[in-house]
């Protein structure tokens, strides 16, 4: 679903990512994990298309977000660690306007906005102002709009951060709801406890190189991720 | 700690005049010169405005020994612009503070928050002195008979007592403003109308200056009485420089400080409530509606016309020509019949009069500027544009069509007017309303290619993108040259081709103007925002 080949980005003469080689197949939750300024978010945002890269190329169900990137940017939806969303429509209209985005017929449109939006418990705030929400609020609508669109792929960057337990644990279903319908994850975090229980694959990514990947019960072996995480990064 | 905090508020101010420079661009030479020249000539022009102003006062009020009633003036005229210039400053710096709580949980004194922010729009109000208040002194030096040292003590001494007046009613107006759209649910819409009605007050004021400086000469021993009696800190103002008189100067004090210190020790002991206070939670609870679908385009250009009218500075700043258009058109058709007796008066004018019509609706129409800070606004919320399935030309499309959508009607409805009133023929009618239509076109194109090749994401405030930000500034002196520039070459070098034809090319300039900026955009323009 999503194949990322030697990717190399380089802000001015720093690398931020080299040479970084993954592949998430269709039913796989692929967790990320790396320290702050790893590479992680550059790596999420060169697979969106929002971030242009030096070398390497990144193909979304085979097609390459270089080559072709509306088309690549019609399966996958992306959530940044901090969704900055326009203050000045109402919840409601931002999912309507998110909808109009992907083409959505109406009857389905309505129905997943009223499913996922009553699944985060945000149904009753959709007619306040998105300036008026809170960052957790917001952080649900972004999640909403990216499961209105039931997207082949989701790539998101932290996005446990600032959801309350109950939402955390709405999103992990609808991960694994999402994969077990054919769909593949891609997902940074630093809460390593849940990459741990979530997670079919990780991936550890240090100064923008990949330290180590593959499923999580061989990567982690008898160790805890933590454990490994503080050993290869420290190490 | 005081000092830290001051220093933080000055810089902002100083961010919020000059914007924010990112250290790793570093500005070109050319660049910064352009810059200071441009500077130079504001501050010049708004000194040269205001000195030219009273030049045409003083002598008269001087020889009759109405000196006083001059600074007098200066301090009126002074305190009404800076109050009104600094009511909004003071409602987001004070009551609506976005750092209010961060600062409360810091070890930090109340009180000291509110100096620095009270500080803050003091320096705010003695900049707007200086530009007021110094030319107006510098014409009454030039013809007063005998000034003295002291004349110029009691002139700085009392800009600043009447600058910590103008500061309390600023502070007190903010509250009242700040009060009343915390009770409204369309507050954008009542900044919208603070704003226009403000401005336009400012307008009718300044066109009828002439009427007032002639009625203050004729009556100015009226007014001196007026003013001596219902405005005695004015009074004092103008007595403790013309005298110069230590006594008003220290009754000036009396009036300037005591009430300043009152509206401070007021805010003072509310200044936790009000800096937590929670404003503007209207709570509608959701209903669930039929969602109206519409395509890629016509979403982004809700979205577009959603984030303008949701910025009361954006419309007011940006489309000040849709608020011309409108009003001219009501003016010309209470005025016209007048308007038309008295230009006829002159036969010269008659077959020029489609032409001078075209010229002034098109320079109505430079004014609106909508597309050139709209790629800058989008900054934090980039994201979503370049993560959707959307090219960068059905952004720009939503861009234009936003501005379009906005600036045609009125500009229309102002030219239809026109050449009703003059009774045009139909060829005419067709170039006075096609013209400045096909300008506006051309405007609004140019101003989003201002804006790709002069983005600015690093504002903290949209007021910097929309108000200062390099774009917004060469499109509105990019549009303004686009009408001087023919304009003049019509006066100066080719009068006597017919007026008619001369809008006809201008027209066809506009074209030609707009498919290339429509080539820009499609091409490298694209590059550019999928690079951004």
């Amino acid at each position: 679903m999503l194949r990322i080949e030697n990717l190399t980005k380089t802000y001015g003469s720093k690398r931020a990512v080299s040479n970084l080689t993954l592949h998430i197949r269709p039913g796989e939750i692929y967790g990320f994990i790396g320290h702050n300024g790893a590479g992680k978010t550059t790596t999420i945002k060169a697979c969106c298309g929002i971030l242009d890269f030096d070398e390497g190329d990144i193909f979304i169900d085979g097609i390459s977000i270089k080559k072709d990137p509306l088309e690549c940017k019609k399966k996958f939806a992306y959530i940044p660690d901090n969704p900055d969303l326009y203050d000045f429509l109402s919840g409601i209209k931002y999912l309507n306007f998110i909808a109009d985005v992907y083409a959505i017929p109406k009857s389905e449109r309505e129905e997943r906005i009223r499913r996922y939006s009553d699944l985060f418990g945000l149904t009753p705030d959709l007619a306040q102002s998105i300036g008026s929400y809170s960052h957790g609020m917001k952080q649900k609508l972004a999640l909403v709009s990216a499961f209105i669109r039931e997207p082949k792929l989701l790539m998101l960057d932290e996005p446990f951060v600032g959801l309350d337990p109950k939402a955390s644990h709405t999103l992990k279903e609808l991960m694994r709801d999402l994969c077990s319908r054919g769909g593949a994850i891609f997902f940074s975090t630093h809460v390593l406890e849940v990459a741990e229980k979530l997670c079919h694959k990780i991936a550890i990514i240090k100064n923008g190189e990949l330290v180590v990947s593959g499923n999580t019960d061989e990567v982690r072996g008898d160790s805890s991720l933590e454990q490994l995480f503080l050993e290869l990064v420290e190490g | 700690m005081f000092r830290s905090l001051l220093k933080i508020r000055l810089l902002a101010l100083w961010q919020a005049i000059v914007g924010r420079r990112v250290k790793k661009r570093s500005a070109s030479k050319v660049k910064i010169v352009l810059y200071a020249i441009l500077a130079v000539y504001i501050i010049a022009s708004l000194l040269l405005a205001v000195g030219m102003m009273f030049m045409g006062l003083t002598r008269p009020l001087v020889s009759v020994g109405l000196g006083w009633l001059v600074m007098a003036v200066a301090a009126l005229m002074y305190v009404a612009v800076s109050v009104i210039g600094s009511i909004f400053m003071t409602q987001q710096q004070i009551y609506e503070a976005k750092d209010n709580e961060l600062l409360l949980s810091m070890p930090i004194p109340p009180s000291y928050i509110l100096a620095t922010r009270v500080l803050m729009i003091l320096i705010l109000n003695i900049l707007f002195a200086l530009v007021l208040l110094a030319p107006a002194f510098f014409v009454y030096c030039l013809e007063v008979p005998a000034l003295s040292p002291l004349m110029v003590i009691n002139f700085i001494v009392a800009l600043l007592l009447i600058s910590c007046m103008s500061t309390a009613i600023s502070c007190i107006c903010g509250g009242v403003v700040a009060f009343i759209s915390s009770k409204m649910r369309r507050k954008n819409l009542i900044s919208v109308v603070l704003m226009l009605a403000f401005f336009f007050a400012y307008m009718y004021f300044y066109m009828n200056l002439q009427t007032y400086t002639a009625k203050l000469i004729a009556s100015g021993s009226a007014i001196a009485d007026a003013i001596s009696k219902s405005l005695p800190p004015i009074y004092h103002f103008g007595r403790a420089i013309d005298g110069p008189s230590m006594l008003s100067l220290l009754l000036l004090a009396v009036w300037c400080l005591v009430p300043s210190a009152l509206v401070y020790y007021l805010l003072s002991r509310s200044f936790i409530k009000i800096a937590t206070a929670k404003r503007g939670t209207f709570r509608v609870e959701y209903r669930e509606r039929e969602l109206k679908v519409s395509s890629v385009r016509a979403a982004l250009l809700r979205k577009e016309l959603g984030r303008f009218f949701s910025l009361p500075l954006y419309v007011f700043n940006c489309s000040l020509g849709s608020f011309f258009s409108l009003i001219g058109a009501i003016a010309l058709i209470v005025k016209g019949p007048e308007l038309k007796a008295m230009l006829y008066m002159i036969p010269e004018l008659r077959p020029l009069l489609p032409l001078l019509a075209g010229a002034a609706i098109c320079f109505v129409a430079s004014t609106n500027i909508i597309t050139a800070p709209s790629i800058s606004l989008e900054a934090k919320t980039l994201w979503l544009l370049k993560s959707m399935p959307i090219s960068a030309y059905d952004v720009f499309y939503a861009k234009i069509m936003a501005s379009l959508v906005v600036t045609l009607p009125p500009l229309a409805l102002l030219s239809v007017v026109i050449c009703a009133v003059f009774g045009l023929k139909p060829l005419q009618w067709l170039l006075v309303i096609a013209t400045p239509l096909l300008l506006q076109i051309f405007i609004s194109l140019m101003g989003l290619v201002l804006n790709l090749l002069l983005p600015r994401f690093d504002w903290l405030s949209e007021m910097v993108v929309i108000k200062q930000s390099g774009s917004v500034v060469a499109a509105l002196f990019g549009g303004m040259a686009v009408v001087l520039l023919p304009t003049l070459v019509y006066w100066l070098l080719t009068p006597n081709i017919p007026g008619d034809i001369y809008l006809a090319m201008c027209a066809l300039l506009f074209i030609v103007l707009s498919l290339i900026m429509l080539a820009f955009l499609r091409g490298k323009g694209a590059k550019i925002f999928n690079d951004l």
